[in-house]
């Protein structure tokens, strides 16, 4: 064998993000109709806010990759505008904002954020960090609440009858997603499949000894898009077979242990610990486990 | 998950059933491998399967008519030198003496079925008669390989009863035909045919690369205690080949070989002359499209760019590709883990690329360079299998 190559697979950086954001869909257009539909008093400028944040993100990840991509003459368009993930980063992180977010300080810290991201090389999860940031910064300059949340029964939590921003369309959405992503090899699943399931037993468990609702601990706050969007993220997560596994679950404990304290903060708070760590994580689990077989 | 590697691309080559043929090359290369002993003077005739190279472990036996000219050193196999004698052909295709075909193969005597295979060198691995398993092979090692779909559609029959021969000589308690799911006329072919033969079990796999190289195979089809009773592992290009020699005990003087790529018109399979030189066969048989081409050996995934197209065919010459060569720049490792996920034999490219991961195993199939995001060239730090 030797080391030229002749054919090359149609998988790329523009073929996963697309298929991630064409999985929001779901979410997109129940959210739409679940948050400014169903709910008296719209205006044209109410219903379009949510997905104008999601548009924000796009504009700001597609200016991102426009000025920091090397341009050759042979690229395709596609690649220079998905050169990194950033584009999906945009769009998730404006699906998880609330209506109650500043436009302004969405965008301008978006865009401050990722020109650092691809400045300084750091394997750390952007959509975590960006959140986290973009939070402290709303909640310490605004009195606003930042999520609202009416649920008038159980059943409302899985089909996502709750107010707030686009994301929060619940159970049936998240399937969907979830099958959509399987089903095109998207590697990383795994870990958003281990976050969910640790997260809802240690929930479960929790429920029995509280007075709160199953359904409400696990459904509130977006955990499961949470863990299904930004969990994943390719270059800050672990990527061996095993280490996926480990990383999911340490996400879901600590999330599940952040919880009482920030339960905004939680899931990105455990991201952002788990990302840093991804590595290490990768490393000690093929180890160990292969130990423990042999 | 599913972690199984469909090369797309390679599901849109399709290839005519007719027989192509190139028997007429003005010369034919036959190699001087260390330790043979010409068994024939120069400017002497030669006849058509008539033994001209003796050795310690296999004899070669010319695949055409002609005249002995020279000792060429100019001779390449695998982009090694090689000295070769040179047979300038007759096209005459004359035999010694004409046999007659055996009416049953499977009234043959095992030992007589070895000897024949041992005697023209038919197999690399020699048939195990105490093993209980035979696996047929009707996958193509390379997605773009179009043999054994060849030689299904066309000799079936032959291939089914040489198989049933083999189990009736040799007493295989099970016996597999591998086929995958992607091509109808094969499926199609085998099941119309296969319900005479109840012992031999069809298995339509999904169409997944590299399940075409036997260790892959073998690790998908069968169970432990398979592995541990031993298994024998025949090709359908194995069984037609003895299916030849047990019916009229002669060498096999031909090979077939894909001949395909994106500068050529359309994709063939071509049965050539062992010791045929590849720029004879490009010159002769290909509508070149594009000039700016390498010529690849055995696949465009996993194959050998040949340096020199007097390179020769031999027994393990299974296509030529013209193809261009992918020169996309490598980009950064996006973390994705598929280069690991689609390894079949569960090895860490990435890892080995960055100097730590274990390369002992690698089987050079190419999936992770295929399937890589980023374009990264894991070739590079795979090592070469010739080496």
């Amino acid at each position: 064998m030797n080391n030229t190559v002749f054919i090359r697979s149609k998988i790329s950086i523009f073929t996963i993000s697309l298929v991630r954001l064409l999985s929001l869909l779901p979410f997109i257009l129940v959210g739409i109709y679940l948050n400014t539909f169903k709910i008296n008093n719209i205006n044209l400028f109410a219903f379009l806010k949510p997905l104008t944040y999601a548009f924000v993100g796009l504009i700001i990840g597609v200016l991102v990759n426009l000025i920091f991509t090397k341009k050759n003459k042979k690229d395709k368009l596609s690649d220079i505008l998905f050169s990194s993930f950033h584009i999906e980063y945009g769009v998730i992180l404006g699906c998880l904002m609330s209506p109650s977010v500043s436009l302004i300080t969405f965008s301008i810290t978006l865009l401050i954020l990722f020109i650092i991201s691809k400045l300084i090389d750091i394997k750390i999860n952007v959509m975590a960090l960006s959140f986290i940031i973009i939070y402290l910064i709303t909640k310490y300059t605004t009195s606003f609440n930042l999520v609202e949340r009416i649920a008038t029964s159980d059943k409302d939590y899985l089909i996502g009858n709750i107010t707030g921003s686009l994301l929060s369309t619940g159970f049936i959405s998240y399937l969907i997603a979830l099958f959509i992503l399987r089903v095109n090899s998207s590697s990383k699943t795994d870990i958003s499949i281990y976050a969910s399931i640790t997260f809802a037993i240690l929930t479960l468990i929790a429920s029995f000894f509280t007075n709160e609702s199953f359904y409400e601990l696990v459904f509130i706050n977006s955990y499961l898009f949470i863990f299904l969007y930004v969990a994943s993220d390719s270059i800050s997560s672990s990527y061996t077979l095993k280490g996926v596994k480990v990383y999911g679950i340490l996400i879901g404990i600590i999330t599940f242990s952040l919880m009482l304290i920030t339960p905004i903060l939680a899931p990105f708070i455990a991201i952002l610990i788990t990302s840093l760590f991804s590595t290490v994580i990768d490393k000690l689990s093929n180890k160990f486990l292969k130990k423990k077989l042999t | 998950m599913n972690n199984n590697l469909e090369v797309v691309q390679a599901n849109n080559i399709k290839i005519d059933n007719k027989i192509n043929t190139f028997y007429n090359p003005d010369n034919i290369y036959i190699p001087l491998y260390k330790g043979m002993k010409l068994n024939k003077d120069k400017d002497l005739n030669v006849l058509k399967n008539e033994l001209l190279l003796k050795g310690s472990d296999f004899n070669i036996y010319s695949p055409i008519s002609g005249v002995i000219k020279k000792i060429d050193d100019d001779i390449y196999i695998n982009n090694k030198p090689i000295k070769a004698i040179v047979i300038e052909n007759d096209f005459k295709e004359e035999v010694k003496k004409k046999k007659y075909a055996t009416k049953y193969i499977d009234d043959l005597e095992p030992s007589k079925v070895l000897e024949l295979m041992n005697k023209y060198n038919i197999l690399d691995i020699p048939l195990n008669p105490i093993a209980k398993t035979l696996v047929i092979s009707g996958i193509e090692v390379d997605p773009f390989e179009r043999n054994n779909t060849f030689i299904i559609n066309n000799y079936s029959a032959k291939i089914l009863e040489t198989i049933d021969a083999l189990i009736n000589i040799f007493h295989f308690e099970k016996t597999y035909f591998c086929i995958t799911n992607n091509n109808s006329e094969v499926v199609y072919n085998l099941t119309s045919n296969i319900g005479t033969y109840p012992n031999i079990k069809l298995k339509v796999l999904d169409n997944s690369y590299p399940l075409g190289l036997e260790s892959v195979l073998v690790s998908k089809l069968l169970t432990k205690k398979e592995l541990k009773w031993k298994y024998n592992y025949l090709t359908c290009e194995d069984l037609l080949n003895i299916y030849r020699i047990l019916k009229k005990d002669n060498p096999i003087s031909e090979k077939l070989i894909t001949v395909g790529g994106n500068c050529i018109d359309e994709s063939k399979v071509i049965a050539v002359k062992y010791g045929t030189k590849i720029s004879d066969i490009i010159k002769n048989n290909i509508e070149i499209t594009n000039d700016k081409y390498l010529v690849v050996e055995n696949g465009l995934i996993a194959g050998k760019v040949l340096s020199e197209l007097n390179n020769i065919v031999t027994r393990n010459t299974r296509s030529i590709f013209l193809n261009t060569k992918d020169t996309r720049k490598e980009k950064k490792c996006i973390n994705c883990g598929l280069c690991m996920f689609k390894c079949p034999v569960g090895l860490n490219p990435k890892l080995i690329k960055d100097g730590k991961g274990d390369k002992s195993k690698c089987i050079h199939c190419g999936a992770c360079t295929y399937v890589c995001p980023s374009l990264i060239n894991f070739k590079k730090y795979l090592g070469d299998k010739d080496e």
